[in-house]
């Protein structure tokens, strides 16, 4: 069984006469210490499901399991014990402002019931974890976008969770914060053996640090699994449309009407066939003639990962063979646009 | 203008009775009125307490206070005060009917306060596992207090003009002393020292509020 398990979770929003369902019926395992992303457009009802999991929300119908614990049976009292063991960020921190970085750190482990010594030692420890030292006495007013959430990820791993949830928890953060913070996520994933749910509507977030991730559309999960197969093969529109959106770059080319002369493939290769030598091998055994229209290399968390854009000239014939040779090859996705 | 020893003197003991009514009705206010206030927001729609009946009955109870007029209020409430401090009119016999107006004054002020803290900031310590009782002490108030300091100064320079009126029970005071001897008896200089002493103890209220809400503020 699954270190966190969703069954059949609904969830309806009654505003006197009106109702929305928000979650139609969500299914999700986790394993422990995997970092899992759940994608989706704005208002698709992902923050809803992410706050089903310590019961900020309470859903009306379904079962969610945590290390064996049934979140949804507890009392009110075990649920708050069941809760220290579960850190959150957010998008917006919500740090208390008028605590200091130190103060804001302590608060969890004054919820409880640690001694104030151990406070102390604790919170410098945590500090020294997200790089803070220095900011201890600062208020959250005095601190930037990155740092505050840096405090709030000390805040959230004070009394050694076993599971983080992540709510959107770079969407209010520059690039390259975004980037720092999503590896302060990962590392601290890494040390603690941490289970990490985050939610996100940036493909981006996914692909630099999830195991595994699910695409939500409508209140359910429309597409489940590895980053890396649902990256290079997506079967709903939704996914391929946030796929698209890390592929763009690659396609300007045909945007601004390139015609084509031979044949336009794109490929996408992921782990060990991007040492082949692809393109000279082409040339070699099948006499064609690859343009190189684009070529990126990037990471999926952490497997190199390559998409090619090639106008392929040759024979008929000769195109023919080079197309299925490149649709044998092991860890590459061929896409044919014309 | 220079006042006589005699004026010196009434002067001297309005100030204290003035001093007297305004800080005990202070005292109580706040211990009445910040709690109610509290009720009034945990008790609401989708927060820490939600309860609809107490929000209803207690908001009821504080519109209704409320909408007294507060001389009407003092005569209204005569044999309340007789009960409690065992008769009707005095200085002392004065708070009971200006506590009962100010404190669900201060109710609303801080109910106000209350709903400015992040809804945000109350669902992290939530999601902590913090108690609602904790989250009264360690989040709510802390986080308002710049604002609840704003609300008792207001409230305390309310309490100031209120308790002029307090002279129609015999409650004396400063604004009484500018009543009886400016308006009724044409004594212009006794009044005029007794507006200018009222303007420079609110001045002073305000300032010293002003400081201590600035020194809270960490935004
Ligand atoms: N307390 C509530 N009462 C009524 N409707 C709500 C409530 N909370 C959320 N909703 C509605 O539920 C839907 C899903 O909201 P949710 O916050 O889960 O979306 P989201 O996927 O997190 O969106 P975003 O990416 O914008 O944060 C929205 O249509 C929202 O208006
Ligand atoms: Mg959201």
């Amino acid at each position: 069984m699954a270190f966190i398990e969703i069954k059949g979770l609904r969830k309806t929003f009654v505003n006197g006469k009106s109702s929305i369902d928000v979650l139609n019926g969500i299914d999700l395992a986790i394993e422990q210490g995997e970092i899992y992303g759940v994608v989706g457009l704005s208002g698709v009802g992902k923050s809803t499901l992410i706050r089903c999991l310590n019961r900020l929300e309470t859903p009306n119908q379904g079962t969610i399991t945590i290390g064996n614990v049934d979140i949804l049976g507890l009392s009110e009292n075990e649920l708050r014990a069941k809760r220290r063991h579960m850190g959150m960020i957010f998008q917006s921190f919500n740090l208390l402002s008028s605590r200091t970085a130190a103060g804001n750190i302590a608060f969890p482990l004054e919820v409880a019931g640690v001694p104030k010594r151990r406070i102390k030692e604790r919170v410098s420890e945590l500090l020294e974890l997200v790089g803070l030292s220095d900011k201890a006495a600062s208020y959250p007013a005095q601190l930037s976008g990155g740092q505050k959430q840096r405090v709030g990820i000390a805040r959230a791993l004070a009394n050694e969770p076993e599971v983080l949830l992540c709510d959107e928890a770079t969407s209010a953060l520059d690039p390259q914060t975004t980037t720092s913070i999503l590896e302060l996520i990962a590392s601290v994933q890494k040390r603690l053996n941490l289970t990490v749910l985050l939610i996100t509507h940036e493909m981006k977030v996914i692909v630099e640090i999830c195991d595994r991730v699910a695409v939500m559309e409508g209140g359910k999960i429309v597409e489940e699994g590895p980053v890396i197969e649902v990256f290079t093969n997506p079967k709903s529109q939704v996914t391929r449309g946030f796929v698209e959106v890390i592929l763009k770059r690659n396609s300007r080319f045909l945007e601004n009407g390139y015609l084509p002369k031979g044949r336009l493939v794109r490929l996408c290769y992921i782990g060990d066939s991007i040492t082949t030598p692809l393109v000279s091998t082409l040339v070699r055994l099948f006499e064609v003639d690859p343009i190189i229209l684009q070529a990126h290399v990037d990471h999926i968390k952490d497997s190199p990962f390559g998409i090619l854009l090639m106008d392929i000239l040759g024979t008929p014939d000769n195109l023919d063979k080079a197309l299925m040779w490149l649709r044998l090859q092991k860890d590459l996705v061929m896409e044919v646009l014309n | 203008m220079l006042l006589s020893s005699q004026q010196l003197m009434m002067l001297k003991i309005a100030s204290l009775e003035t001093l007297y009514m305004v800080s005990v009705t202070t005292l109580l206010t706040t211990l009445v009125g910040i709690p109610l206030g509290i009720l009034l927001v945990v008790t609401r729609k989708g927060h820490i307490l939600e309860n609809k009946w107490v929000y209803r009955i207690v908001g009821f109870f504080v519109n209704a206070t409320r909408s007294v007029p507060f001389p009407i209020f003092i005569v209204f409430v005569i044999p309340l005060t007789r009960l409690i401090v065992g008769r009707s009119i005095g200085a002392t016999a004065v708070i009971v009917p200006l506590t009962l107006a100010a404190f669900v004054f201060m109710a609303r002020l801080t109910e106000t306060c209350l709903l400015e803290v992040s809804p945000g900031v109350i669902e992290a310590a939530q999601s902590m596992g913090a108690s609602s009782w904790r989250i009264i002490w360690r989040v709510l108030l802390p986080e308002a207090l710049p604002g609840l300091i704003m609300a008792i100064t207001i409230t305390i320079i309310t309490l100031i003009s209120y308790s002029a009126m307090a002279g129609t029970v015999g409650g004396g005071g400063l604004g009484d002393l500018a009543i009886r001897y400016g308006y009724h008896r044409y004594q212009t200089d006794i009044m005029w020292a007794t507006v200018i002493l009222l303007i420079v103890v609110v001045q002073l209220v305000q300032s010293v509020g002003d400081g201590l809400v600035r020194k809270f503020t960490r935004r």
